[in-house]
């Protein structure tokens, strides 16, 4: 799609499933945790923050990825880790003498997050394995269960239900989710290979 | 083409072989393409038919865990035997669909239907478990928040001729299920085939006022009291033959509170990855779609079916969800007796045992469920 020229056509069907319920935190503080390439879908709910800045309590972004060189949205991140209103934390797995930010996975990051856990909404998107941690690490700062939001991912042919690809258990990942809350998907989520 | 009637809403008769063929001559001259059951492959294939000749006359099978095997009758009849290999979803949601194409004209695409026109189907000697099987991809393909076009269409204009089973396949568990042996629902005629010494005669009653049309046109006469019961008498008979069963009270709970349970490893051990069940059933449903396009710069997306059993599956960015055997079977058996339920409302197995049969390794799905139902109950 990179390679596209103007004037060339794209389709688009959608929008399809549920999005990050942005309305329903609002009155609190928002935890946004995201990993590798899972920080473009959070990337929408972070703008609906910032331009509803004063519906909510303190916003944090977290944000881990491999190297310096994978960190998405880059310039983006840069301006506003300059914002007051906003707390933007990045860390990599690994990286050469002239990183001189954090390393280690991004739950690291969420015991010294400034937020008041039992008023917090956490929205999380990246590989499984991150978000399973990232859930646990929440969980132990006494987050709510039910304010633990995050999205799945699954092979998809049609996104409305038809295929049959995406189910996850009894859910369809495609119009039961993407977006889950946690308490009610937590039991699927750490089986094996469901 | 209809919802059921109320019992003795709609008239009884009997008929001989010739009704039968006058049934099918009427459908065909009212411009329906009448498909049945036909002896194709040295099995009961379904195809179109023009008269009582092209069924299975004095046909009967022999099935059972990975065997089926077509055995002469003694009796010229037409329908004395159970399901083959296809089922009817074969023409409802056809293995293979072109969603559209679209065209290139000068900078412009030009998109069109896949759809070609299609002439009406007579869907004809539908057993019980397979009419359940098309109430139940009615609620996945008519009935839930997005519609298939394409099934809403061809089932709007279907006519069904339902018959019911005068014999119980080794495989069949459709009593279990709730879904057999006698037909109760979802037909336009349904054909009960009696054998006496006298001769074979047709119990034919009508399930909607499109059924009892037909049926006022057709050489027969109206049944009494012995005839019903006849038919009675022959139902009785199929259930008593029914010997494998599925115990389905509470199963949704059990399956889904077993997802780690050492009976998956088992059959996973045993499963070939075949996808042979999936193929087989007449209520898997899934599909992949792939888009193909060619050097003139037209494109295609079509529609095939596709199997819970295949690696690709589950593939996502660099990995597959499911890797191991034991996971897929677990997926396929878990989505049809347990997570059906809160998908769309009703189990997903119709008990006709075609996955049973047509297993290369013979894996039983009322086993499976026993085996973990048994070991939970002892634990």
């Amino acid at each position: 799609m990179a390679r596209m020229k103007a004037g060339e056509i794209i389709g688009i069907r959608g929008p399809f499933g549920t999005p990050w319920p942005v309305q329903e935190a609002e009155g609190n503080d928002l935890v946004i945790i995201g990993g590798g390439i899972g920080l473009a879908p959070l990337r929408p709910a972070l703008y609906y923050t910032l331009a509803n800045r004063s519906r909510f309590g303190k916003v944090v972004l977290l944000y881990g990825t491999r190297t310096p060189q994978d960190i998405l949205y880059r310039k983006e991140l840069e301006a506003l880790r300059a914002r007051f209103d906003l707390d933007v934390d990045v860390t990599v797995d690994r990286a050469g003498s002239d990183w001189h930010g954090d390393v280690g996975v991004v739950t690291r990051l969420i015991p010294k997050a400034s937020f008041d856990p039992a008023s917090t909404f956490a929205f999380i998107c990246g590989p499984e394995v991150m978000m399973r941690f990232t859930a646990m690490a929440l969980q132990k700062r006494e987050v709510p269960l039910q304010n633990i939001y995050l999205t799945m991912e699954r092979n998809m042919k049609c996104a409305i239900g038809l295929c049959g690809h995406c189910q996850m258990g009894p859910l369809f990942v495609c119009k039961d989710g993407p977006v889950f809350r946690y308490d009610r998907i937590r039991d699927i989520f750490t089986t094996r290979e469901i | 083409m209809s919802r059921p009637g109320m019992d003795g809403q709609f008239g009884r008769v009997v008929m001989a072989r010739d009704g039968i063929d006058a049934l099918i001559r009427l459908l065909d001259r009212q411009g329906f393409r009448v498909l049945g059951p036909t002896v194709k492959d040295a099995a009961v294939a379904l195809a179109e038919i023009s008269s009582t000749t092209d069924l299975p006359v004095g046909w009967t099978d022999a099935q059972d865990a990975a065997s089926y095997r077509l055995v002469k009758h003694e009796r010229e009849t037409l329908f004395h035997y159970t399901v083959g290999a296809q089922s009817w979803k074969q023409f409802l949601y056809p293995s293979r669909t072109c969603l559209w194409r679209a065209r290139r004209a000068g900078t412009e695409l030009r998109i069109e239907s896949g759809a070609s026109p299609e002439q009406k189907m007579a869907l004809f000697g539908v057993r019980s478990c397979d009419l359940h099987a098309i109430g139940i991809h009615d609620r996945v393909f008519a009935e839930g928040s997005y519609r298939d076009p394409g099934y809403v269409r061809r089932r709007s204009n279907m006519f069904v001729v339902a018959v019911n089973c005068s014999k119980a396949g080794a495989t069949c568990f459709c009593t279990s299920m709730s879904t057999g042996p006698r037909a109760t629902d979802g037909f336009d005629l349904c054909l009960t085939e009696l054998t006496s010494p006298d001769g074979i005669t047709y119990f034919v009653e009508a399930g909607s006022s499109y059924g009892q049309e037909m049926l006022a046109q057709l050489p027969s006469r109206t049944a009494n009291e012995p005839d019903v019961s006849s038919v009675n008498v022959m139902i009785t008979g199929t259930i008593r033959q029914m010997k494998r069963s599925l115990e389905t009270a509470e199963l949704k709970p059990l399956l889904q509170k077993n997802a780690e349970h050492r009976q998956w490893l088992d059959v996973g051990k045993r499963c070939l990855n075949c996808a042979n069940c999936t193929m087989v059933c007449p209520t898997c449903f899934c599909v992949t779609v792939e888009d193909t396009t060619d050097l003139s710069g037209n494109a295609e997306r079509r529609r095939a079916w596709d199997s819970c059993f295949t690696l690709d599956y589950s593939y996502i960015h660099g990995g597959h969800i499911r890797t191991s055997p034991q996971a897929r079977y677990r997926q396929w058996l878990t989505h049809k007796l347990a997570s059906w339920h809160d998908q769309f409302g009703s189990s997903g197995c119709v008990g006709c045992g075609r996955c049973i049969t047509w297993c290369p390794v013979g894996i039983d799905i009322t086993a499976e469920a026993g085996a973990i139902r048994k070991s939970v109950k002892i634990g």
